[in-house]
């Protein structure tokens, strides 16, 4: 191996460009100039809304579409006029696609076989694919004969037995019951840093990209929207889709104040006012600025008091959903204002009745500014 | 745990009345089925039973037939001679063996041409797919007999076929085209086609694409895909469509007497002659029962082969639940 192998990104994205003309005539950008990189042994999620370009994506990766402009390179090579089957990628289809006329140990075996891989040492490393999984001694089985959640894993155990360079999911979780879909989170997450490939996972389930990524690229409209660290994602959003996107948010827009040297005030259309710890910019513009309903308490801390801000209201609704206590708040102009609080929040509020006034506390240096 | 007790003392409850409607269902079954079974009893197999009996009895000498017992009938398809005037000749044997040889190189042509096509209109958007499907149906819809004789004026030594060829320059002198195996086996091609197709087009319509992207994906190049994927899961569908090309194939006897005149004689010819113009009912007989015993052997050999390979290897469905559970701890 060449020492930069080590650092070289697994895959290259550049500019991909990829239409489809639609049976009623239009055409759909389903990828308008995607630019990503995959680093070795990293954990990529994909993440968008219905018809955003993901599946798109990973079949241009592995070769299933062709790009209309633009290149991908895998491990340094590029992969335009590379078939799928030469490709050193390995997907792991959204429904199984186990193949119903071959036993577990056949299926996994599959890739192998096909490469003329003999037949000792390929049913060794079926047999260690499939003990990775959990599944080792149902070699004999037929796919129809196994549960949902195990043919996950054949699929999974299936693809990670050609070692590829780069393993894609496109929603493998999605077919699940919540509770094994959590448990194959876990899991899933284990076995890429045990095996060390790449994964490009693609999911429209956020708690999930949240929960499983090293890295998270936020796609809408065949563009990449932010990419970044689940928390960075999360916490500071660079427009207001990726902010509407991921988690709740309460989003407000206004002229900004002059600074008054400790805070400046953000006026928002309907007279309401939302106070900022000086913010980036001074200009007086239109601002955009988020808040998320956990950054809102009921209880005005008693440290650094003078750093907290209030919004004031009517509870309009209240709803306990196990660890928070999901609210929301009427501001007198009619706003609506979404809270989760918990703790001792969550028990004085269990108190309070609907149509109650309401005050809740945020830290002036909670809201994020959104650039546009 | 509970809910499983519940489930097996409602069984256990309802057992009684499983045991009372049978009872009730057993007569309506029998209602339904009854009529049905007398008229296949008395209109299909009387008459196999019939000609089973006559192809043991000996022949009349002016038509119909002796009853006493004559195994003559099977002597003489395997050779032997009847009466002084022949010898020992297995003219019959190898009319048989020309049978099968037509009919196996009609399956596999007929194969050759629908696979593709079938595989092509399964990938058409609806509309045109539905349309195509009434296209392959519509020979149904005109007589066999204009059908063939439309092949007689096309292969003919003044038909279509030589005065195109002609006209083009590639040929001087009309080829011989009718009265031989080509044309018997170009006119049994034709009309298969449909009996091939339909069975065929059933299996590879229900072929999931993603198994075909997973071979991709898998590393497979396109023979390996065909090979390891879509042969195996369209495979009841080339059976099917290979029984019921190769069973009336064999049989056949208008095609081979229209396009293949005195020249390409198949089994089906002989029945015929034995029948109608010899009126040795004895004989033709026995050859249509050997025809039949040896398509029910095929047929019995395929059915028990197919049975085996798709017999599960594994263990059935008790212990998948217990596996289910294990997977979700
Ligand atoms: N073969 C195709 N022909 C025409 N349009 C297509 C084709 N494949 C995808 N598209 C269009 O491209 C866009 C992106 O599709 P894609 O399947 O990548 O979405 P996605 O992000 O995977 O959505 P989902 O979350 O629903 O799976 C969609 O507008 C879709 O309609
Ligand atoms: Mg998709």
């Amino acid at each position: 191996m060449k020492p930069s192998s080590a650092t070289a990104p697994v895959v290259e994205i550049r500019r991909a460009t990829k239409r489809f003309r639609t049976p009623e005539g239009q055409t759909v950008h389903a990828l308008a100039g995607i630019d990503l990189s995959v680093n070795p042994n990293e954990f990529v999620t994909l993440l968008g809304p219905s018809g955003c370009g993901k599946t798109t994506l990973l079949r241009t990766i592995s070769g299933f579409e062709a790009l209309d402009d633009g290149s991908i390179h895998i491990q340094g090579r590029a992969m335009n006029h590379i078939p799928p089957h030469s490709r050193p990628v390995n997907t792991v289809f959204q429904n199984y696609a186990l193949f119903p006329h071959l036993s577990v140990g056949d299926n996994v075996g599959y890739g192998l076989a096909v490469r003329k891989v003999p037949r000792r040492e390929r049913e060794m490393r079926v047999g260690e694919a499939l003990e990775m999984v959990g599944m080792n001694g149902m070699q004999q089985r037929s796919p129809g004969q196994l549960s949902g959640g195990q043919q996950q894993r054949v699929a999974l155990a299936r693809a990670i037995v050609n070692r590829p360079a780069l393993l894609l999911l496109d929603e493998p979780l999605s077919a699940l019951d919540r509770h094994l879909r959590q448990t194959m989170q876990r899991e899933l997450k284990s076995l890429q840093s045990e095996l060390g490939i790449a994964f490009v996972f693609v999911t429209h389930d956020q708690e999930e990209a949240l929960t499983m990524s090293d890295r998270i690229v936020v796609l809408n409209g065949g563009h990449i929207q932010q990419e970044g660290s689940p928390s960075e994602i999360y916490n500071r959003p660079v427009n207001t889709f990726v902010a509407e996107f991921i988690g709740e948010s309460n989003r407000f827009q206004g002229m900004l104040e002059p600074f008054d040297g400790q805070f400046s005030r953000l006026r928002l259309e309907d007279g309401d006012t939302l106070t900022l710890m000086s913010p980036a910019s001074g200009a007086a513009d239109a601002l955009h600025v988020m808040l998320r309903p956990e950054q809102f308490c009921v209880h005005k801390p008693t440290e650094a008091a003078e750093e907290y801000a209030s919004l004031c209201g009517r509870l309009a609704q209240k709803a306990f959903v196990g660890r928070d206590m999901e609210i929301t708040l009427e501001t007198a102009s009619g706003r609506p204002i979404k809270a989760a609080l918990r703790g001792h929040d969550s028990r004085t509020l269990a108190e309070r009745n609907v149509g109650d006034e309401v005050t809740l506390w945020y830290a002036t240096s909670a809201p994020h500014v959104i650039a546009a | 745990m509970n809910t499983t007790d519940t489930a097996s003392s409602l069984e256990a409850s309802r057992k009684p009345r499983l045991f009372r409607v049978p009872r009730n269902v057993h007569w309506g079954l029998l209602g339904l089925l009854g009529p049905v079974t007398a008229f296949l009893g008395i209109f299909f197999l009387m008459p196999l039973v019939i000609m089973a009996i006559f192809s043991l009895l000996e022949p009349g000498l002016y038509g119909g037939v002796v009853w006493s017992f004559y195994a003559d009938n099977f002597g003489r398809i395997l050779g032997w001679a009847n009466g002084p005037i022949e010898e020992f000749d297995i003219v019959y044997l190898r009319i048989l063996m020309r049978s099968f040889r037509i009919a196996l190189i009609t399956v596999a042509l007929t194969l050759l041409v629908c696979y593709p096509v079938a595989f092509w209109v399964s990938r058409l958007p609806p509309r045109r797919r539905n349309f195509c499907l009434f296209l392959i149906t519509l020979p149904f819809f005109a007589s066999l007999i204009v059908r063939l004789y439309a092949w007689v004026l096309i292969l003919r030594p003044s038909g279509f076929l030589n005065q195109l060829l002609s006209t083009l320059g590639a040929i001087r002198e009309p080829i011989e085209l009718i009265y031989t195996e080509t044309a018997v086996l170009i006119g049994l091609v034709y009309i298969m086609v449909p009996f091939m197709f339909l069975p065929l087009y059933a299996s590879i319509e229900k072929l999931d694409r993603q198994l075909i992207d997973a071979s991709y994906d898998l590393g497979a190049g396109r023979i390996a895909t065909f090979r390891r994927v879509i042969l195996p899961l369209t495979m009841p569908g080339i059976m099917g469509g290979a029984i019921l090309v190769f069973i009336p194939t064999l049989g056949n006897f208008i095609v081979p007497s229209l396009l293949g005149g005195a020249k390409v004689l198949m089994i089906g010819n002989l029945v015929e002659q034995q029948f109608l113009y010899a009126r040795n009912w004895p004989f033709g007989a026995a050859l249509a029962m050997l025809i039949m015993s040896v398509v029910l052997a095929l047929l019995m050999l395929y059915v028990r082969t197919t049975l085996k390979r798709r017999s599960p290897r594994g263990t059935a469905a008790k212990p998948r639940t217990k596996d289910r559970a294990e997977g979700l701890t």
